[in-house]
C-alpha cells in the first residue's frame, strides 16, 4: 500500500512539470512584457528595459523556463507583478475561501444527491423519480453563473431574505455554496440512481430479500454499501472540479477568493502569480484525485485485497 | 441457389415467415429507431432543431445590423411586447433578435469545437493505443497534465494568450476538450484490440489501416459520438461563462454570457434581460444532455430489446 502511494507521489512530479511548462509557454505568447506591465504605460523604455532585464525577460523562452522550475523548487516562485509581495502568500490569503466553498459545495451535493439517487431507485418510475431524474438532467444543464443571478434576484432583491455579495455571516454562504453544489448534486443523484438500481437487481439482494429481510435493511445494509462505491469514486474528482471552477462563483458573489485572484492576474498578465496558483491548484487536483484512490481502496474489500497480496 | 433456399425455409421455420428477419438492419437505422422511442431525447431533438433553425435563418428573421448591433436609444429597456418579443436592452437593441443571433455563435463554437476535438483527441487515443509502450505514456502524460489544470483556468490563460475573439475562443475550448476523446479512444482501441476477431485479421495480414477503418473505429464511435454530444452541452455552458467574464466574445456581438453580464447591473428593474438568454443558455445544454442521454440508451447493446 505504502509503495503503491509513493508510486503516485512520483508520478506527480512529471505532471506537475508538464503543467508548469504548458501554462508557462501559453503566458510567454500573452502579449505585453512585465516590465510594461509594472511601471505602466507611462514609464520610460529605458526603466522598463532594465526591469525586463532584472527580472530575466530578455533571455530565450526555455532559459527563462528553466530558471523558473529551479527557482520554484527552491521554494521560489516568484513576486506578483501587481504589489510585489511573494506570489504564494497571495495565493495562502485567497485559497481558504475558495477551500471553504467547495468542501461546503461538496458536502451540499453529496447530502442532496446521494439519498435523492438513493430514493429514486428504490421507487424507480413514480412520480418522485420522475421529478428527480428531470430536475437532475436541468439542473447539469443550468449554468452556475446564471443561477446565482437568478437567485440574487429572488432571494436577495425581491424578498431581501439574503445578502448577494461578500462573506460575513454565515447567511452569506447560502447561495454562493447552493449554486456551485446544484450541478455536482445532479451529477451524484444521477450516479447514484444507476448505480443503486443495478445492486438492488443482484442475485444477493434477491437472496436476503427471500430470507424475508426487512426492506429497509436490505436497501440500508446490503444494497447501499456496494452502490456507493462508483459515487465515491467520483466524489474526489467532483470536489477538485470546484475547487479549480471557483472563478464564476466568486465574481458573481463579490468573494476575494482563489479564482478571483487568479482572474485578475490573468487580466493583468501577471505571469508568475497565473503560474503559481496553477501549480497549486494542479498539485491540489492530483492530491485529492490520489487520495480519492486510496479511500476506495480502504472501502471496498475487493480492492484492499488486491493491494495487501503484492 | 438452392442450398440458400433451404436455408431461407429452416430459417422461417425458426423465426417465422417474416421476410425482415433476414435483412440486416442497418446500424444507424436500429439506432435511430430505439432514439424515437426515448421521448426525453425525441425533445432534446425537436429543441435543437428549433435553435439550429433559428441560427441558421437569423439572419432573414431579424436583421444582425439594424436589430442586433445597432443602437436605439428611444426604445430602450421595454419589457417584452409584439414588437419586441424579449423586450430591448439597455442600448434599445431587440433582445429577441440578439438571443438568435447568438444562439449562432454558441452552436457553431461549440459544434465545431467539439468536432476538431473528437479528431485531434480520437487521433492521440487512437496512437496511444495502438502503439503503447513510450508513446503511449507520453501522451497520457501529457493529458494527464492537461486535465489536471482546471479547464476554466487553461481557457482564460489561452484566451489571455491569444487575444478575444471567435477564433480564439475556439482554439481555447478546443484545446481544453481533447483529453476526454483520447481518453476514450484509447480505451476503446485498446479493449477492442486485444478481442479475438482483430487477433483473426491480424493473423491472416489485414494491414493496420484496414484494422483500424473496419474494426476500431465501428467500435469506438458510439461513446466518442455520446461524449461529443455531453460535450457540446458543456462548451456552450462554457463560452458563456467565459463572456460573463468579459473573456470571450467581445462587446457589441451579442453572445448570451456577455449579454447577461451587460444585463446583470440593472437586473432588478429589468428582470427579462436576464431571463431570455439564460434560459437559451440552458435550454441548448439541456437539448444536448437529453440527446447524449438518449444516445447512450441507444448505443448501448445491453439495453437491446
Amino acid at each position: 500500500m505504502s509503495r503503491y502511494v509513493l508510486k503516485r507521489l512520483l508520478m506527480m512530479i512529471p505532471i506537475i512539470l508538464i503543467v508548469s511548462f504548458i501554462v508557462f509557454s501559453i503566458l510567454s505568447l500573452t502579449p505585453g512584457n512585465p516590465g510594461q506591465i509594472i511601471l505602466g504605460a507611462t514609464a520610460e523604455k529605458e526603466d522598463v528595459d532594465a526591469l525586463n532585464h532584472e527580472l530575466g525577460y530578455d533571455r530565450p523562452f526555455l532559459e527563462r523556463y528553466i530558471n523558473y522550475i529551479s527557482d520554484a523548487l527552491h521554494g521560489d516562485f516568484g513576486l506578483s507583478y501587481s504589489n510585489r509581495r511573494p506570489v504564494f502568500e497571495e495565493i495562502f490569503n485567497a485559497f481558504p475561501i475558495s477551500l471553504k466553498l467547495s468542501l461546503l459545495a461538496i458536502i451540499t451535493a453529496v447530502v442532496l444527491g446521494i439519498p435523492l439517487g438513493v430514493l429514486s431507485a428504490v421507487k424507480q418510475y413514480s412520480i418522485v423519480d420522475n421529478i428527480c431524474t428531470v430536475l437532475a438532467m436541468v439542473f447539469a444543464s443550468v449554468p452556475g453563473f446564471w443561477l446565482s443571478l437568478m437567485l440574487i434576484l429572488l432571494f436577495s432583491l425581491k424578498l431581501e431574505w439574503l445578502p448577494s455579495h461578500g462573506m460575513d455571516t454565515p447567511l452569506h454562504y447560502i447561495l454562493p455554496v447552493f449554486t456551485m453544489s446544484v450541478s455536482s448534486a445532479a451529477s451524484f443523484m444521477r450516479l447514484t440512481r444507476t448505480s443503486m438500481l443495478e445492486t438492488i437487481r443482484q442475485d444477493y439482494v434477491r437472496t436476503a430479500r427471500s430470507k424475508g429481510v426487512p426492506e429497509k435493511v436490505v436497501i440500508s445494509r446490503y444494497a447501499l454499501k456496494n452502490a456507493l462505491l462508483p459515487v465515491i469514486t467520483v466524489i474526489g474528482s467532483y470536489f477538485g472540479i470546484l475547487l479549480g471552477g471557483t472563478v464564476l462563483t466568486e465574481s458573481v458573489f463579490a468573494l476575494p477568493g482563489l479564482g478571483t485572484v487568479i482572474l485578475q492576474a490573468i487580466r493583468m498578465k501577471n505571469v508568475p502569480m497565473v503560474m503559481g496558483a496553477t501549480i497549486f491548484l494542479a498539485s491540489m487536483f492530483s492530491i485529492i484525485i490520489l487520495v480519492t484512490d486510496i479511500v476506495c481502496a480502504f472501502v471496498d474489500p475487493r480492492v484492499r485485497a488486491m493491494y495487501s497480496k503484492k | 441457389m438452392n442450398n440458400l433456399n433451404l436455408s431461407k425455409e429452416i430459417m422461417a421455420e425458426y423465426f417465422g415467415d417474416d421476410e425482415q428477419n433476414f435483412k440486416k438492419r442497418s446500424q444507424i437505422g436500429e439506432i435511430w429507431r430505439r432514439m424515437r422511442k426515448n421521448k426525453t431525447a425525441v425533445l432534446g431533438l425537436v429543441i435543437i432543431a428549433i435553435f439550429a433553425f433559428l441560427a441558421i435563418f437569423a439572419g432573414i428573421i431579424c436583421d444582425y445590423d439594424s436589430m442586433a448591433i445597432h443602437q436605439n436609444i428611444a426604445e430602450r429597456l421595454q419589457g417584452p411586447s409584439a414588437a419586441h418579443w424579449f423586450g430591448t436592452d439597455t442600448y434599445g437593441r431587440d433582445v429577441f433578435a440578439r438571443v438568435i443571433h447568438g444562439g449562432r455563435i454558441s452552436l457553431s463554437v461549440g459544434f465545431i469545437s467539439v468536432s476538431i476535438s473528437a479528431l485531434f483527441g480520437g487521433l492521440l487515443g487512437a496512437t496511444a493505443g495502438l502503439y503503447g509502450g513510450k508513446v503511449d505514456n507520453l501522451i497520457m502524460r501529457f493529458m494527464d497534465a492537461v486535465v489536471s489544470i482546471p479547464s476554466m483556468l487553461l481557457t482564460l490563460a489561452l484566451v489571455a494568450a491569444l487575444g478575444h475573439g471567435i477564433r480564439n475562443l475556439l482554439i481555447a475550448i478546443t484545446i481544453g476538450q481533447i483529453p476526454a476523446f483520447t481518453r476514450i479512444v484509447r480505451a476503446s482501441v485498446l479493449s477492442v484490440s486485444s478481442q479475438e476477431f482483430v487477433e483473426s485479421a491480424r493473423s491472416y495480414g489485414t494491414s493496420t489501416f484496414r484494422i483500424i477503418y473496419r474494426h476500431i473505429i465501428p467500435n469506438a464511435i458510439g461513446p466518442i459520438i455520446v461524449q461529443a454530444t455531453m460535450s457540446i452541452a458543456g462548451t456552450i455552458l462554457q463560452i458563456s461563462g467565459l463572456s460573463f467574464l468579459g473573456m470571450g466574445i467581445e462587446a457589441p456581438a451579442p453572445e448570451w454570457g456577455s449579454m447577461l453580464s451587460e444585463a446583470r447591473p440593472i437586473m432588478r428593474s429589468s428582470p427579462h434581460l436576464v431571463m431570455f438568454p439564460g434560459m437559451a443558455i440552458v435550454l441548448a445544454a439541456l437539448a444536448m444532455n437529453l440527446i447524449g442521454d438518449g444516445l447512450r440508451d441507444a448505443l448501448d447493446p445491453k439495453l437491446k430489446d
